[in-house]
């Protein structure tokens, strides 16, 4: 008895592997290299609600940086970008640090810390809007509590409106940020805590100087996931502050959305889209040089 | 000295815990308020504060919600759209999940020439911003004449979906002996029946990480249900954004209003609660060297 | 039994050449075994054969089937991996039956072929236990089941034995060797063991940098190594080297005068410079002056249990002696040393080839 093989021919398997990724090599050449250069082509257009392919150079980016609306929106991704990030990290390091300190029912406290990250920013928001709701959330139950004057009226304010993105994103992102570097902790030699007794080396300092620094890449790929999560923020603002009052919290996605589809200015959205490509482009590249850097200093 | 040093630790944990418990409420908080108040019925919801006790607690505001609140000019409910939500979530995510693994399969274990190139190719899909590619994509759905369907929104969340998902399961692959191919191709074993018969039953961890990673970004995304979808296939986000912004009546029902996020939020929430350390590498797993 | 012919194989992962043109002509039924060390492209080689691995030239024929381009499976081989390489999530006896399964057997057919082959290797009281529940020993036997299995007329083996302990290794060594007895079919066998190759080898290929250095029998590998790199890689202790000068049929080392007239030069000599080697099994070590030695300086002595090596100094050039243990121990500073002109080997010192 010797085994028979099929007659039929059939594809060698790695040509077959190779057939498998086509489908995906299309898709993500179209659907993601095919967008990005049409959007570039399309900034260099007088297209409004359909493509008109008529050059017209570098026209719509010069009205985009004299747009006001788009020189809120793109300082707001630095403002809004700046406290999320920094408040999520600071927060997030506290808490796995503290977390790290055996303390009891650390499970569960990390269940609550961690648990918004599974909403979407669309309940986020709706959630975060109720709560500061002037007339029956917290201002009102601060009122209530004897100090009749208490206003936090945040969110109708064109100045502060911008901190309710802040304090919402921050619950919503800063577990997760406590989930990455707590896991950071725990990676580290557990050999350098009895070294630092041995040495008599106060925790405080050995989390400053010694632990923290060792944390970096970690904290890289926290950067670089918190910045992407700034770069892409649409339905927070949507549906906490619609963007206003009047501008005042718009940022570039809700920008770029509103002008290809309600604005139906598609020149302006694609430049805008374009130099918000660049600026993720240099975020990343920020991130890879730092994170070399941090190989290099080690 | 013994004393004092133990009375220095004992103040030290008080102040831990009084910092830990302090957080857990700020994180506890909203969550607890948009409970109390779907268990309210509408006018308590608008004039009692937000953090009264509900006094007469029960579940009609749930039902005024899933059967009858008003979204536009369409009073059913949100029913029909968490249904949207479900078949969108589950063609998506089965979709992406499958070409993911084949893909990933494809990178990682058969020496393919260009795979450092595809792999950088797909790096940068998973780190644009999705939202440039709507505009281009809703052109080219409106010239194939199938915008606002099915095939449509599900299309989108595959192609936003895959990148990140691919690299996670090469990732994973990679990890396995390379041996393992050699000895099946020695066996006779072709492309697929070396995935279904011996990779696949290998996965099923890394089908749990994904899987949640897919899961919660298709069931949470607003922003592609908005635009995609159409009337016919708005996902539950969308319908319960614009449920708080308009009201058929003019006086909003805020207990109707957060029941309704209640019940979005519902699902990804159990499948955090239920899939514990799952959860965690699934929503790091987007994060881990990216 | 297949006979196996390679020609001027060629495999370059990028500028780099991993198999230099090599060529290979095995009988049917022969063991064979590569031997070399490791990065050296035994594996390369090997996968090949077995059509894991693409090649840039060269052709592989199995008896008259031009098999270069041919699938694995469609080779009719049998193959065990260093790592055992078993799938994971099968049973041992679905893990043999796996290529009768996907190639569309019976149930009946594949229950006969797992019964044949588990009594032949001793496994059928493990065939319902999955690999983690097995030992590293019994693994092995799984995975050689798992090529026996298939009927093949030529079994590849890769590092077989290079992940179990010392004392299985030499049980799975006979084991194999018995197997290839009873099946009478052609193996392939890679190692970087002189001990495996020895033992098992019909006949051995020594490779080194991508090129078989030698192909003979394990006696003439060991005997009359073809390259300086044979004679230093096969043989442990190692053979000494050392520097010389040939004249006409003598041969000097510094002062000492050496006599060549029994050696069998493989072309006609050229006088000059040669790299002189010897084994030092072939060293005889004597405490006083006999007819044909040379004077040496005793450096060191390393008693290995049944033999002792000393480590020697004969003007100014290092080599090594093996003697019965009971003679170390008298000697003087000063010993006399002759030479077994049997054992002597001696190469072009430019080129490493024998002379
Ligand atoms: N996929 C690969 N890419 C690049 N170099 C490789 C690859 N596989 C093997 N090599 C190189 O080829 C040489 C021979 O490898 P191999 O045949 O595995 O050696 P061995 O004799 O130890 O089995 C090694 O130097 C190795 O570095
Ligand atoms: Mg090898």
């Amino acid at each position: 008895m010797t085994i028979s093989h099929r007659t039929r021919p059939r594809l060698r398997p790695r040509t077959v592997a190779q057939l498998v990724l086509l489908p995906t090599i299309l898709l993500t050449v179209i659907g993601y290299h095919g967008s990005i250069l049409w959007t570039i082509v399309l900034s260099f257009t007088p297209s409004r609600m359909l493509p008109v392919y008529r050059w017209t150079g570098f026209d719509m980016y010069e009205r985009l940086l004299n747009t006001e609306r788009w020189q809120v929106a793109y300082q707001n991704l630095f403002i809004f970008g700046g406290l999320y990030i920094g408040f999520c990290l600071l927060f997030g390091l506290v808490l796995a640090i503290l977390l790290d300190q055996g303390v009891k029912g650390r499970s569960i406290l990390q269940t609550i810390f961690l648990y918004p990250i599974a909403l979407s920013f669309v309940v986020t928001g709706l959630a975060w809007k109720w709560l500061l709701n002037p007339t029956t959330g917290l201002q009102d139950f601060v009122r209530s509590l004897g100090w009749e004057n208490f206003t936090l009226d945040l969110l109708s304010s064109p100045d502060r409106a911008i901190y309710t993105l802040v304090i919402a994103g921050v619950w919503h992102s800063a577990g997760l940020t406590m989930v990455i570097l707590f896991a950071g902790l725990q990676s580290i030699d557990h050999e350098i805590w009895r070294a630092s007794r041995v040495d008599g080396i106060p925790r405080w300092r050995m989390y400053l100087h010694v632990v923290i620094p060792m944390l970096w890449p970690v904290v890289v790929t926290c950067l670089v996931l918190l910045s992407m999560n700034v770069v892409r923020s649409y339905e927070l603002i949507v549906v906490l502050t619609g963007g206003g009052p009047g501008f005042s919290t718009d940022v570039p996605a809700k920008f770029i959305i509103d002008h290809y589809f309600a604005r139906q200015s598609v020149c302006l959205a694609s430049a805008a889209e374009t130099l918000r490509l660049l600026t993720v482009a240099a975020i990343l590249a920020i991130s890879a040089l730092s994170r070399r850097g941090g190989e290099a200093a080690t | 000295m013994s004393t004092t040093r133990n009375s220095g630790v004992i103040i030290g944990r008080i102040g831990l815990y009084a910092f830990l418990i302090t957080a857990a409420a700020f994180f506890m908080i909203p969550l607890v308020i948009v409970f109390l108040t779907s268990l309210k019925d509408g006018v308590e919801a608008r004039t009692g504060s937000i953090f009264d006790l509900p006094q007469s607690p029960d579940l009609d505001s749930y039902v005024i919600a899933w059967t009858s609140a008003c979204i536009g000019r369409d009073c059913n409910g949100i029913s029909g759209r968490f249904w949207n939500s479900i078949t969108l979530t589950v063609l998506a995510s089965g979709l992406s999940l499958l070409f993911a693994s084949l893909n990933g399969f494809a990178l990682a274990m058969w020496n393919l020439r260009r795979a450092n190139l595809i792999l950088a190719m797909l790096l940068i899909g998973a780190f644009v911003p999705y939202q440039v590619m709507i505009y281009p994509l809703v052109r080219m759905f409106a010239i194939g004449g199938f915008h606002q369907t099915l095939a449509a929104i599900v299309t989108v969340h595959v192609l936003f979906g895959l990148p990140i998902l691919t690299l996670i399961f090469r990732n994973f692959y990679v990890g396995l002996p390379p041996e393992l191919i050699k000895a099946a191709r020695v066996d006779g074993a072709g492309f697929f029946q070396t995935w279904r018969l011996i990779i696949l039953p290998l996965s099923l961890n890394i089908f749990i990480v994904a899987g949640i990673l897919s899961v919660t970004g298709v069931w949470n995304d607003y922003l592609l249900g908005l635009i995609f979808a159409g009337a016919n296939w708005q996902p539950m986000t969308v319908s319960v954004a614009s449920l708080a912004a308009t009201n058929a009546t003019g006086v909003p029902d805020h207990a109707v209003n957060m029941s309704a996020t209640l019940l979005t939020a519902l699902p990804p929430l159990l499948l955090y609660l239920f899939s514990g350390k799952y959860f965690v590498r699934g929503v790091t797993a987007g994060a881990v060297k990216g | 039994m297949t006979r196996v012919r390679i020609e001027n194989l060629v495999r370059s992962y990028g500028t780099v050449q991993v198999l230099k043109d090599v060529s290979l002509d095995i009988t049917p039924g022969e063991f064979l075994v590569l031997l070399g060390p490791s990065g050296c492209g035994k594996s390369t080689l090997l996968s090949a054969i077995a059509g894991l691995d693409e090649v840039q030239s060269g052709r592989i024929h199995f008896d008259d089937r031009d098999v270069t381009a041919l699938e694995p499976n469609e080779r009719e081989i049998g193959m065990v991996f260093q790592s055992y390489a078993l799938y994971p999530t099968m049973t041992a006896r679905a893990n043999m039956a796996f290529a009768l399964r996907v190639s569309g057997a019976t149930k009946a057919q594949m229950e006969e072929r797992v019964t044949w082959a588990a009594n032949l290797l001793q496994i059928t009281h493990l065939l319902d236990r999955k690999p983690g529940q097995l030992s590293g020993g019994q693994r092995q036997r799984v995975a050689i089941g798992r090529a026996l299995v298939r009927q093949a007329r030529l079994f590849l083996f890769d590092e077989p034995l290079s992940n179990l302990d010392a004392k299985l290794r030499n049980e799975m060594r006979a084991e194999i060797k018995s197997l290839h007895e009873r099946l009478g079919a052609t193996f392939i066998f890679v190692t970087h063991d002189q001990i495996e190759a020895m033992t098992l080898a019909t006949r051995v290929a020594v490779m080194s940098g991508g090129i078989i250095q030698q192909i003979g029998t394990p006696e003439d590998i060991y005997r009359r190594p073809a390259t300086r790199f044979v004679a230093d890689f096969v043989g442990s202790p190692a053979m000494s080297f050392l520097d010389a000068t040939l004249a006409d049929q003598t041969l000097d080392i510094g002062p000492a005068r050496i006599d060549l007239s029994a050696y069998a030069f493989a072309k006609p000599p050229a006088p000059g410079p040669v790299t002189f080697g010897i084994r030092p099994e072939r060293v005889s070590v004597h405490p006083e002056v006999t007819l044909g030695t040379h004077p040496a300086r005793l450096t060191a002595r390393e008693p290995m249990g049944a033999d002792t090596l000393l480590w020697l100094d004969l003007h100014g050039q290092r080599l090594s002696a093996r003697v019965p243990p009971e003679i170390g121990p008298a000697l003087q500073d000063t010993v006399h040393i002759g030479f077994d002109p049997a054992g002597i080997s001696l190469f072009d010192p430019k080129s490493g080839l024998r002379l």
